[in-house]
């Protein structure tokens, strides 16, 4: 079995980096200090966390949250006010859906940064792209458009998938996609599986579905038909999918949540090398990771907690 | 003391307001050792009267200090209860962040948290004030609990905390308390026993209490409002575009509704029609005896400028309104 410690979604943006990027969007630097300071900051930082992980995603370090690069980018969609994101003191810029939705510039640039910055570190290190599914985005929006919700989640599995093959022709080789609703007690299996189907039709790509804070609603025999290389899975607060995934069959490699991005207690690394162990004759690889996006804590504690995934996940190298 | 009788559709704040350009440049000065704390204290009671007389400039009926002593609402209380420590600060949205406290060791009152803030607002205000106290559930929901074994357990406690605070309040002859949950409605399998927590709070305080709620989902708390001891919910509604404002149709008739009718959020300036027409779409539905009007939420996030507009550009459409409504306002008991 082959044993990775991998991020999934974001590591907090630190409060330096947000600071700088306050100061560019108000116009009180130039670009060319703002891009300068802010490659030097994010350096720092995977170089870092690379220490532990050998699997990253672009950090989300330019997102504001999950929606937000789309507002800006598709067709259709502007920012609207403020919301929570699910049940956190987090909060996103609702897109606001105000006519037919299409994609038109990828929003690369998160990427495309954090793959050169490392290109510059010594050793290997593997980027997965990330993007949010069609169906929890179609549901987390303000639709003043459509008439139909299966409409609009289908135009914005559409324009998902344009821009998972744009960040695919850029070099993404895994694009994670976030569908946390599919943990939402109103799942609509039906349309879930038409938007997730149209979306990764899109591309070729491996895709790692990603869900968070709860167990999925569904049997995870209702996944077995869709394109899924990696299912990810938050077994922190919803320990008893772990018996559930042990049970299934299927040729998914398995994203293991186990460190809880809500809470700044620390994992004990003996408890979740005894996880891994329990997986290692169902699947062939697994990828220690948190549970969901880090944003909900503090950095200090975020480098802690990857510092023990590193040192739980080593162990299991040959 | 004599109650307080109110015009109609009284006006008020939720409790924030942006600091003046300078008070942020001496708490920064301050932090660096170029202010002592007897400086830093005058500048902190000359900005609670600026902000003051922005707020009684623009016509609110009452005012609050806008919190200017206070860098984050649950920071500020965690930072005077014993128990919690700080890690680095959280981003909560966009690059606004806060500093999440963590409880590590069990939770003892050290004495009033904002008594003091009150005295010296009633020292330079004549008119009613409101003061703004974070409640138990929203501090512990926005906390990492490292010590008690549950988060039920950790509200509790904080009820009791808060309650102590309430009645020192109450002593100290605040007329209106508010309680800040904006978490409540983040987790509605723990409403329940939140309900309970919040009544613990304010056990035996015989004062005016509302309670402040925004950005969720309403219709889960209107169920349990009939068991809840505080006599107003204040709720954010301009944010949302005035989506479901029919909700508080189902609103306990004991209760007042504070209608939040101004976009925190955004900088673009209401006109007076457009907060004209919400109030006058909330009085088709909702009785004017029992409405008081004011922004979504605390003003903090806005540049000082705009927030003085805002309030001015509220009170101008209430006051428009006002000729309309036969009701009689609303009156503050003083125990
Ligand atoms: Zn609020």
């Amino acid at each position: 079995m082959i044993v990775k410690a991998a991020l999934v979604g974001s590591f907090p943006r630190p409060f330096k980096v947000g600071r700088l990027m306050s100061k560019y969007r108000d116009g009180k630097i130039d670009e060319e200090t703002y891009e300068k300071k802010l490659n030097a900051e994010l350096m720092k930082i995977i170089k870092k966390i690379s220490k532990d992980v050998s699997m990253i995603t672009d950090c989300m370090f330019l997102w504001d949250d999950l929606f937000e690069p789309f507002s800006n980018s598709f067709e259709g969609l502007e920012k609207g006010g403020l919301y929570r994101f699910l049940d956190n003191n987090f909060y996103y810029r609702i897109p606001v859906v105000k006519g037919l939705i299409r994609h038109m510039d990828a929003t690369l640039a998160s990427f495309e940064k954090v793959r050169s910055i490392v290109r510059g570190l010594r050793g290997k290190l593997d980027i997965k792209a990330v993007l949010p599914g069609p169906y929890t985005f179609s549901k987390m929006c303000d639709n003043r458009y459509y008439s139909s919700l299966e409409r609009l989640a289908m135009d914005i599995a559409e324009a998902l998938g344009e821009e998972a093959r744009e960040l695919e022709k850029n070099g993404a080789e895994i694009i994670e996609v976030h569908e946390p609703l599919l943990t939402s007690e109103e799942i609509d299996m039906g349309l879930f599986i038409d938007s997730f189907k149209a979306f990764s039709s899109k591309f070729s790509a491996k895709i790692w579905l990603q869900t968070y804070f709860g167990p999925i609603k569904t049997k995870l025999e209702d996944l077995s038909d869709l394109r899924i290389n990696v299912l990810g899975i938050d077994l922190v607060e919803a320990e008893e999918q772990f018996d559930r995934v042990l049970g299934i069959k299927s040729t998914w490699e398995l994203g293991l949540g186990a460190i809880n991005s809500r809470s700044t207690k620390l994992e004990s690394v003996s408890s979740l090398r005894c996880l891994i162990k329990k997986t290692s004759k169902k699947f062939s690889k697994v990828y220690l990771t948190p549970n969901a996006m880090m944003d909900f804590i503090p950095v200090s504690i975020a480098l802690a907690k990857i510092r023990k995934m590193g040192i739980a996940s080593r162990v299991f190298k040959k | 003391m004599t109650d307080i009788s109110l015009p109609v559709l009284p006006t008020t704040v939720i409790g924030s307001y942006p600091r003046p350009a300078w008070l942020r440049k001496v708490l920064r000065l301050w932090k660096t050792g170029k202010f002592d704390k007897e400086q830093v204290e005058e500048a902190l009671n000359d900005a609670v009267i600026s902000v003051l007389s922005d707020q009684v400039e623009a016509g609110i009926d009452i005012p609050s200090d806008g919190e200017q002593r206070r860098d984050e609402m649950v920071e500020y209380f965690a930072e005077r209860i014993g128990g919690f420590k700080f890690y680095d600060p959280i981003r909560i949205w966009g690059n606004a962040y806060y500093r999440k406290p963590a409880v590590y060791a069990p939770l003892e009152y050290r004495g009033s948290i904002v008594v003091r803030e009150f005295m010296f607002l009633k020292s330079v205000c004549n008119k009613p004030v409101k003061v703004t106290v974070t409640g138990p559930y929203t501090i512990a929901d926005w906390s990492f609990n490292e010590y008690y074994s549950s988060k039920e357990e950790l509200t509790f406690e904080l009820a009791k905390i808060i309650n102590r605070e309430m009645k020192a309040l109450e002593e100290a002859g605040a007329p209106y308390v508010q309680i800040d949950e904006p978490a409540l409605s983040t987790h509605p399998d723990e409403l329940d026993w939140a309900i309970e927590a919040i009544n613990m709070a304010v056990n035996n305080v015989r004062i005016k209490i509302g309670m402040h709620v925004c950005y969720g989902d309403y219709s889960k708390i209107i169920p349990y409002l009939e068991k809840l001891r505080v006599s107003q919910l204040a709720l954010e509604f301009a944010n949302r575009g005035f989506k479901d404002i029919g909700i508080v149709k189902k609103m306990p008739e004991d209760k007042e509704l504070g209608f939040g009718v101004i976009d925190v959020h955004n900088k673009k300036i209401e006109t007076t029609d457009e907060v004209y027409y919400a109030i006058k779409r909330m009085i088709e539905i909702f009785p004017a005896r029992r409405l008081y009007i004011n922004p979504d939420c605390g003003l903090k996030m806005l540049p000082r400028k705009i927030a003085k507009e805002k309030m001015r550009i509220m009170v101008e459409a209430t006051r428009k309104i006002r000729g309309e409504v036969k009701d009689d306002g609303p009156v503050i008991k003083i125990p």
